[in-house]
């Protein structure tokens, strides 16, 4: 019985320690006060994004807590935000690579820097001048910069108010100019559309996209006239099934998206895998093998749609590019 | 499997099958009539109608059939009348019960419908700690026992009612063990409604080998609560599996107690969410009057069966539910827990909920309280003096994982219980103490300091063996700074929510209790209930008559 005695004892004065981190949040960073311990820096005072260089903010607090780092453009007007929880500001949680939250993208331009915390009223400020701007990792298919590219094949509805033209007007989106799309056409839903074959871009098959689906994304830019909701951006993909070098839509295979943008610019990038075959705007079986092949993309078509009865409908454009891996980041 | 025969004589129920025949049919059940007129006093409140009665008579009339020696069926009809509604809404009727139970070849006893069930207090147990406070005080007890407790199917053995089969078996050894025990179990604890839900059952059971010329025995016990895939449309499926062993060594002087065990939790949220820690612990008794025992239940243990609490401590009483001139919610209270059947819980829940610390901080889900681990010592000295006795426990525990900050929680508990019979007079008194404390690590959170003193005391009259007089007392006083976790549905703590303690709660109460025949019982009485919470006082006045009926 002596040995139970002393197992009992051994129990009671050694239970297994355990090595565990705290329950739930920190009760410091509930209840402790909040203080910037140490304020904003920004790693460099110029960057040039167009070489790769990039830049972060440090700053670090007394409590776990809500932040956000704006970047704003002092000419483009472009917004950058960055969002974190943390005790720290620092390389991993606040990286900047010149991409833009808010359009338009950021231009060689000095940016005013604001740091915010949530609930409180502190607010740390600084600067940064870009001196380079992002270099984008896509296939662009045309950002509208140099006026519309020569390998577009447009097509314009008959109607009234026609406006199919490249424009400057701000708001910009990508760069500093943008395809305006607008009109009347009483008697048609297409009011224009642009084509873009495959081969006419860069002589190369499926525009060079690898053969995985779920790898590759279609972004645009897209907004749409304040006021007006009747704007339809039917986009379409049509594939090369069979490799014979033209597309036959009773047993190949288009792949469609439909856009209705809103009233601020937005950027829209869909997974080529996620594309559905449409028929008259309802998702409808496809007509060729039914695997996305973005390697056997023999065009793409840009049609512009409103109701006819619906009057003036008018979109803008900019941007069009396919992306690896990830949405395209402007 | 020559080792063994069946074991028929298990339970004394069926034995008596053979002996004296029972009739076929037999009518039992029970009745009770009671009322309470109310009275609130709150302090400036110029909105909330200071009346309310309430009363109600009901009788559960049971029906008890044995068509053959080896079965009985059990059936019980609930039909209740609030006063007020003769003929109109305040009628109910209800089925409280409808049992089968039986044997199988005189070696199988089966019971299907509804049943008690209850296992061991780590794996399967109706844990009410904060009742403990009515122990000794003879009218709130009164109350509570014939009122909520009879409602919602309580007992002194922690047992839930639930419904589903159970199958309990025998076998005897001629070596090694003397003989086994076997139960197994099936619970329908939720229905699908036709997919609208997903149904959940409990499955499991408990096995136990007693040596009978060594003195050891030996259990297991298995429980498990499923959501079953396939009767809803959700995929994502709860899953709580117990599984433990537990036995006790020695009938000397020194006679030692074990139970150990593990939970693995798989939780209904999307990402499925999985949990298993551990608990064991080992107990010592030492002569008559000494024991000792360790407990350790891990942080993630987490077990339905065991941690939800008999009483609902986040439920809205029916009496005075709204008041002050903001309409607020009146929180329960002792008051409340000792008449309201709805606030009492009828099913497991697969969540702790958030802690609601009004009442306890050391073991607020019962003995299977997560994150603790400790020491409890009690005894139970013999007095000299006739007539008197006492009992005194003391309790040492800590939390296991610190709940925001490293530090972790110190609990401590020491209670003394002391009765006294003089001929006709009877005394009562307990008195706990407890305290957590924890140290801030950090100036600017404050340290956890928390004490909860209790108190209750009775003194009892006995007139003669029919008629009998109480006048107690029950006081529970929290003052402090403590924290109350927020839990989401995966048990995880989001959010401490800082609570500055300052309550205080009495409850005076003065009844008369007549035996009229058997087990029923006529009360009239006055309970007082005065609680002052950061400053403003609540005072609620109750006359009550009660007339509870057993047959």
């Amino acid at each position: 019985m002596r040995y139970l005695v002393f197992g009992l004892t051994l129990l009671v004065f050694g239970g297994c320690q355990r090595d565990l981190e705290p329950a739930g949040p920190l009760l410091s960073d509930l209840y402790g006060n909040f203080r910037v311990l140490e304020p904003l820096t920004v790693s460099a005072t110029q960057v040039n994004f167009e070489t790769g260089e990039q830049v972060h903010f440090s700053a670090r607090m007394s409590i776990l807590i809500d932040w956000q780092i704006e970047i704003t453009g002092r000419t483009s007007g472009a917004v950058k935000r960055i969002t974190g929880k943390s005790r720290s500001i620092e390389l991993t949680n606040s990286r900047w690579l010149g991409e833009t939250t808010q359009f338009p993208t950021f231009g060689l331009e000095s940016c005013d820097v604001m740091l915010t915390f949530k609930d409180q009223t502190d607010t740390l400020r600084s600067t940064i001048e870009v001196t380079g701007k992002r270099v984008l990792d896509a296939i662009v298919l045309d950002n509208f910069e140099t006026g519309i590219s020569g390998t577009w094949v447009p097509f314009v509805q008959t109607g009234a108010e026609m406006k199919f033209r490249i424009d400057s007007t701000p708001p910009l989106a990508e760069g500093k100019q943008y395809y305006k799309m607008g009109g009347t056409v009483n008697w048609d839903w297409l009011k224009g559309m642009l084509t873009l074959n495959a081969a006419a871009y860069n002589s190369t098959a499926g525009f060079g996209l690898p053969n995985n689906a779920a790898s590759v994304y279609f972004n645009g830019i897209y907004r749409q006239r304040a006021n007006l909701n009747n704007g339809i951006i039917l986009l379409q993909f049509r594939e090369d099934d069979n490799g014979d070098g033209t597309f036959n839509q009773a047993n190949e295979d288009m792949w469609a998206i439909e856009i209705r943008p809103g009233a601020i610019w937005e950027l829209k990038s869909t997974r080529y895998v996620d594309l559905v075959a449409l028929e008259n705007g309802a998702p409808s079986a496809p007509k060729g093998n039914g695997v996305h092949e973005p390697h056997k993309l023999l065009r793409v078509d840009m049609l512009f749609l409103g109701n006819p009865t619906s009057g003036y409908t008018e979109c803008d454009m900019d941007l069009l590019a396919f992306s690896i891996n990830q949405p395209v980041q402007p | 499997m020559k080792n063994f025969l069946l074991l028929l004589s298990l339970f004394s129920a069926v034995q008596s099958f053979g002996q004296s025949p029972p009739p076929k049919f037999s009518l039992n059940g029970g009745a009770r009539a009671v009322y309470f007129a109310d009275r609130l006093q709150l302090a400036g409140d110029t909105v909330t109608l200071p009346r309310e009665n309430s009363g109600h008579v009901l009788a559960d009339l049971g029906v008890n059939i044995r068509p053959n020696a080896a079965t009985e069926v059990q059936a019980m009809v609930r039909i209740r009348n609030d006063y007020g509604g003769f003929w109109g809404s305040g009628v109910s009727f209800d089925i409280r019960q409808l049992t089968v139970k039986g044997l199988i070849q005189n070696r199988f006893k089966y019971t299907v419908g509804d049943m008690d069930y209850a296992l061991t207090p780590y794996t399967m147990f109706r844990a009410a700690p904060v009742l403990e406070l009515f122990n000794g005080v003879q009218a709130m007890q009164t109350i509570q026992q014939n009122m909520p407790g009879y409602d919602v199917f309580m007992n002194n053995n922690g047992t839930w009612r639930t419904q589903g089969a159970a199958l309990d078996f025998g076998l005897l050894f001629k070596k090694g063990p003397q003989k086994m025990s076997n139960s197994l179990f099936a619970m329908r604890l939720r229905p699908g409604f036709g997919g609208a839900a997903t149904e959940q059952w409990a499955f499991g059971g408990r096995t136990e080998l007693i040596w009978g010329d060594f003195p050891l025995r030996v259990g297991g016990t298995l429980v498990s609560v499923n959501d079953l895939g396939g009767t809803s449309a959700s995929t994502d499926l709860y899953r709580n599996t117990v599984l433990a062993t537990d036995g006790s060594l020695g009938n000397g002087f020194l006679r030692l107690n074990w139970e150990l065990g593990n939970s693995r939790s798989q939780f209904a949220d999307t990402g499925n969410t999985v949990k298993s820690d551990y608990f064991y612990t080992v107990g010592l008794k030492i002569g008559k009057q000494w024991q000792v025992r360790y407990a350790e239940v891990g942080p993630d243990y987490f077990n339905p069966a065991a941690q939800t609490t008999a009483y609902n401590p986040a439920g809205i009483p029916r009496s005075f539910r709204a008041v002050g001139n903001e309409r607020a919610l009146r929180t329960a209270s002792l008051y409340d827990f000792a008449r309201e059947a709805g606030l009492y819980r009828a099913a497991w829940s697969t969540t702790l909920g958030d802690d609601q610390s009004n009442y306890l901080l050391l073991d607020p889900f019962g003995e299977a309280t997560p994150n603790r681990r400790g020491v409890t010592i009690g005894w139970q000295p013999g007095v000299l003096v006739k007539g008197l006795s006492l009992s005194t426990r003391l309790q040492w525990f800590s939390e296991i994982r610190g709940s925001g900050t490293t530090n972790l929680t110190q609990f401590t508990r020491a209670e003394v219980t002391a009765g006294y019979a003089l001929r006709k007079f009877d005394a009562k008194l307990m008195y706990r103490y407890q305290n957590a404390f924890r140290p801030s690590d950090n100036a600017e959170v404050p340290a956890l300091n928390v004490q909860m003193p209790w108190l209750s005391a009775n003194l009892g009259y006995q007139l003669n063996k029919d008629l009998r007089f109480d006048a107690g007392l029950i006081q529970v006083q929290n003052r402090g700074t403590g924290f109350n976790a927020e839990r989401n549905a995966q048990n995880e703590i989001v959010f401490y929510n800082e609570v500055k303690y300052d309550y205080v709660e009495t409850l005076p109460v003065l009844s008369v209790s007549y035996k009229v025949f058997g087990k029923s019982t006529l009360q009239a009485g006055m309970l007082l209930s005065n609680v002052r919470e950061a400053g403003i006082q609540m005072n609620i006045r109750s006359g009550f008559l009660a007339y509870f009926i057993q047959f």
